[in-house]
């Protein structure tokens, strides 16, 4: 039995679909991100989790009974939300036991659940304090707290860490995930921020425009994404149109594609004649030899630290290309090779 | 801040807070020394306590200070209870919306006067209120309701008239709270009654306590609806103090307008401290 499964649901707003055919399992104490650009539908597909929206078509079913027209006061899952909802008027204690309340868990074991989340959290000495007395991160706490006192079933996060600066964030996701892992909590996490998705999830849901583009382990979406838009979405990709020439020998693939004939190591076959390939910058070898080289100008290049950017343009096609080596400079013209294992076929055109 | 800048600082608020001031001290200073016998434009002048006295024991003075409160009483919670709904409803915009909230404050652009007399038209004993009932087969016969004895058409016409007030007080702080702080109540059990008064009662409750007292300061001194609309067996505070007047009793006149200045403020106070302890449980 799934903590959650969602069946072929749907949910409209007057004409615009704002998602399609949602289907989705999701497993007792696993965590599992929502990413996808703004619009794709990822707060809908959260809101309709915690209630706030009844689906147009589909169910959703929690603990393998269906909740779909449940209201959120009903149902056994916490929001964690972006703006943390903070009650204003409320001390901290009070916020922490306010779901407690309406619950009408006896006293005693109200006390017991505050007192055992704000050590957890490290909220002991904010517990007189009313919201407006917190920074950013203590009021983070606090949120994750008001969801955690209640034990739910599922607890749900609406892009907790987006007004947290980049150092708190840091912190804050690890805390989020080791919480999650104490307590065996069955999460869905909210973001557009592809490193939060990979860095914390045990599955990643890619979005885009309503629809599912691929759901899989964050390494599986980084090594294989299934579609062009989730090789763009999670870090860089070079895509571009190739044409299947023929299989040379048992799971190697001939390509033509603007950087001339290319080889692609793939077990499973094509999903058409003309489809689209894609390949990750840090995955070419700068200086390559052999199999899949290409020699081309270098158009730009861009200081990052620990890497440069190579910027190139063979055929007409823009190329990216991460190097290590730092001597090279505009138009010095450099060899490099794609391993055919790291030339991933996607879908048809 | 030295003293120059002190008696700038005096010297610009002198033109607008000074009038104020000087206006205010000028009637209570009137009232209150009248009241005990000074500045008597009829007799001697000179401190007594005659004029409270007589007016203590007198039944009209104890009848219309409990009426006056009555009247401001229950405008002032009608008033309020029933613009909060509205509030919450027209909080967030929808289609018709706007439409809704400007009939709805309608009556701010209505004189009392006209509205007194209106209303009267329509509860007279032949007006259409009377033949909208027999008209739907409720009455057999008109009924008498102008100038109930219970007050309930000044009533009628202090709610018609403040509720828009009232809504527009409120309306602002209900619209401040956030839909996610709803949300959460919501997502962690509260039904609608239990958001309410965890939630929106406590963190609109300064727009609530202004609505309750400018409302109930205003309904406590009516005279216009009541001497259109009011029963003719009691009178108002206001009324009291117009009679007074007329009669060359202005001692006695004082004495009453002093009554429901300290009225209007005790009772003010108290029902803005009210309304926090019942939304908070406390006093804080």
């Amino acid at each position: 039995m799934y903590a959650i499964e969602i069946q072929n649901m749907k949910m409209a707003f007057g004409r615009f679909e704002a998602l399609k055919d949602i289907n989705l399992q999701v497993s007792k104490g696993e965590f599992v991100t929502l990413l996808g650009p703004s619009g794709c539908g990822k707060t809908t597909l959260l809101k309709a989790l915690s209630g706030f929206l009844t689906p147009t078509a589909g169910d959703i079913f929690m603990g393998g009974e269906t909740v779909t027209a449940l209201p959120p006061e009903s149902r056994d899952t916490a929001l964690c939300f972006q703006s943390y909802a903070l009650f204003p008027h409320l001390t901290v204690k009070e916020n922490l036991d306010f779901g407690l309340r309406q619950k009408k868990v006896p006293l005693a074991e109200r006390v017991q659940r505050v007192d055992r989340v704000s050590e957890q959290l490290e909220l002991g000495a904010q517990l007189d304090k009313l919201p407006n007395q917190l920074s950013g991160g203590q009021q983070q706490r606090v949120a994750l707290g008001r969801a955690l006192v209640m034990q739910p079933a599922v607890i749900l996060f609406d892009e907790p860490l987006s007004n947290l600066d980049a150092k708190l964030r840091d912190s804050v996701r690890i805390e989020i995930r080791r919480i999650q892992r104490e307590n065996n909590l069955t999460a869905i996490y909210v973001t557009h921020d592809q490193a939060e998705a990979l860095s914390m999830s045990d599955r990643v849901v890619v979005l885009n425009g309503g629809r599912v583009e691929q759901v899989a382990a964050p390494k599986e979406i980084y090594n294989n994404p299934a579609t062009s838009f989730v090789a763009d979405f999670i870090g860089s990709a070079n895509i571009m149109d190739a044409e299947v020439v023929g299989e040379s020998s048992p799971g190697q693939w001939r390509l033509n594609t603007p950087l001339g004939e290319l080889v692609s190591e793939s077990k499973s076959r094509p999903k058409g004649k003309n489809i689209k390939v894609c390949w990750r910058p840090e995955e070419a070898k700068i200086h390559g030899t052999g199999l899949n080289t290409v020699s081309s100008p270098i158009r730009d290049v861009s200081f990052q630290g620990a890497y440069s950017d190579l910027f190139l343009t063979t055929n007409g096609c823009e190329i990216r290309l991460q190097a290590r080596e730092f001597g090279l400079k505009e138009g010095d013209v450099i060899d490099y090779s794609i391993p055919p294992e790291h030339l991933i076929m996607l879908e048809a055109n | 801040m030295d003293w120059r800048k002190s008696a700038q600082v005096v010297l610009l608020l002198l033109p607008g807070l000074g009038l104020i001031l000087a206006m205010i001290g000028s009637v209570l200073y009137i009232a209150v020394a009248q009241s005990f016998g000074y500045y008597n434009l009829t007799g001697e002048s000179g401190f007594s306590v005659e004029f409270w006295e007589s007016m203590l024991d007198r039944k009209i003075y104890n009848r219309s200070w409990r009426y006056s409160l009555y009247i401001g009483f229950f405008s002032a919670i009608i008033s309020v209870a029933l613009a909060y709904p509205l509030a919450i409803w027209l909080r967030r915009p929808f289609a018709g919306s706007d439409v809704i909230g400007a009939l709805l404050k309608a009556p701010l652009l209505v004189h009392g006067l006209v509205a007194a007399f209106l209303f009267i038209n329509v509860v007279s004993y032949n007006g259409i209120f009377n033949q909208f009932m027999q008209g739907i087969g409720l009455w057999d016969g008109p009924r008498r309701l102008q100038n109930d004895q219970n007050g309930f058409g000044v009533l009628i016409l202090q709610v018609w008239k403040q509720m828009p007030f009232a809504l527009l007080i409120m309306i602002g702080s209900v619209q401040a709270i956030s839909d996610d702080v709803l949300d959460a109540a919501r997502d962690l059990g509260a039904g609608a009654f239990t958001r309410f008064r965890r939630i929106i009662a406590p963190l609109s409750l300064s727009a609530m306590q202004a609505a309750l007292v400018i409302i109930f300061m205003g309904a406590v001194a009516d005279f216009s609806f009541q001497v259109i609309a009011g029963p003719t067996n009691r009178q108002s505070l206001a009324q009291l103090m117009v009679f007074f007047k007329e009669n060359g009793q202005w001692n006695d006149a004082a004495v009453v307008g002093v009554t429901l200045m300290v009225l209007a403020l005790l009772c003010a106070g108290l029902l803005a401290l009210t309304a926090r302890i019942i939304v908070y449980g406390r006093i804080r």
